[in-house]
């Protein structure tokens, strides 16, 4: 099973994971969620998630590219073999790494969870016209 | 004058520049001083990937930043520093700053609050009250929407 692992700015790791457990039955705590915002020392954030790491697979799921949640995670698994870093997390993406992460490997995975966001995306007034 | 904005932001390039600062301020170039961004391949490539297309980018540590600073003088920069030390080292070596927007400092343990995201050591009080006494201002504020406060 491939490790999943939430990195945002605020709250949003922590209230994706919680909607996502609303909608799809799984243990809320085989997904970990780390916050960089606030009052954090982000040496200890890049300890804790390094600490997470699963060597036979690891998704990284962070808010978005080029913010700390991101830098935090790229930086710290640069040069790593079978952890990948995603940006842009939204709910689909969350729920297709859930759902496959016991079916996929890591890469299969991450490309699933890309296609499956990116997917997500839509203008739906425009759509139903 | 080249430099037409400074800021202090232990997370560099990140959302509240890119988003927040970046569209309020009239500049053409960032320069970044770290030492440890200037060092590192990859925090070279990250720095370039997060910063929008159509600023430049320059990462210096101290010393380069200072050389470069003092050189250039055309252009309108934006000005990236991860902490007040490095500010220090700036003015002290003849940068002229006269204002500093202070975003965050690194948290650690030991370090007192001033201000939301702003934590500071006995050490560091000392480096501000300094650059205080040679003239610069210090605006607090994470984004240009947020009230500016006093920072000691």
């Amino acid at each position: 099973m491939v490790k999943i692992i939430l990195v945002t700015h605020g709250e949003m790791a922590k209230a994706l994971l919680d909607t996502a457990a609303k909608i799809c039955s799984f243990e809320e705590d085989t997904v970990d969620v780390f916050t960089v915002s606030g009052k954090v020392d982000l040496q200890q954030i890049s300890v804790g998630i390094k600490s997470k790491l699963d060597s036979a697979g690891t998704l990284i799921l962070v808010d978005t590219f080029g913010g700390t949640s991101c830098n935090v995670a790229a930086s710290l698994t640069h040069g790593m073999d079978n952890v990948t870093v995603v940006c842009g997390v939204n709910l689909n993406m969350l729920l297709a790494a859930i759902n496959n992460r016991d079916k996929m490997s890591p890469t299969e995975l991450a490309q699933k969870v890309l296609d499956d966001g990116k997917k997500a995306v839509i203008n739906a007034t425009e759509k139903l016209k | 004058m080249a430099i037409a904005f400074a800021r202090i932001d232990n997370r560099l390039i990140h959302g509240q520049v890119v988003e927040g600062w970046l569209p309020s301020t009239d500049v053409s170039e960032v320069v970044v001083v770290s030492a440890n961004a200037a060092s590192s391949t990859l925090m070279n490539k990250m720095l370039r990937m997060s910063l929008p297309s159509g600023y430049g980018l320059n990462i210096f540590d101290e010393k380069g930043a200072a050389e470069y600073l003092q050189k250039h003088t055309d252009g309108k920069i934006f000005l990236l520093l991860e902490d007040f030390t490095t500010l220090a080292y700036l003015v002290n070596n003849g940068v002229k700053i006269e204002s500093v927007n202070v975003g965050n400092t690194k948290y650690e343990e030991g370090k007192k609050e001033y201000g939301q995201g702003i934590y500071l050591s006995e050490e560091e009080v000392a480096t501000v009250k300094d650059l205080i006494n040679k003239n610069v201002k210090f605006d607090v504020r994470a984004l240009p929407s947020s009230l500016s406060t006093r920072l000691i």
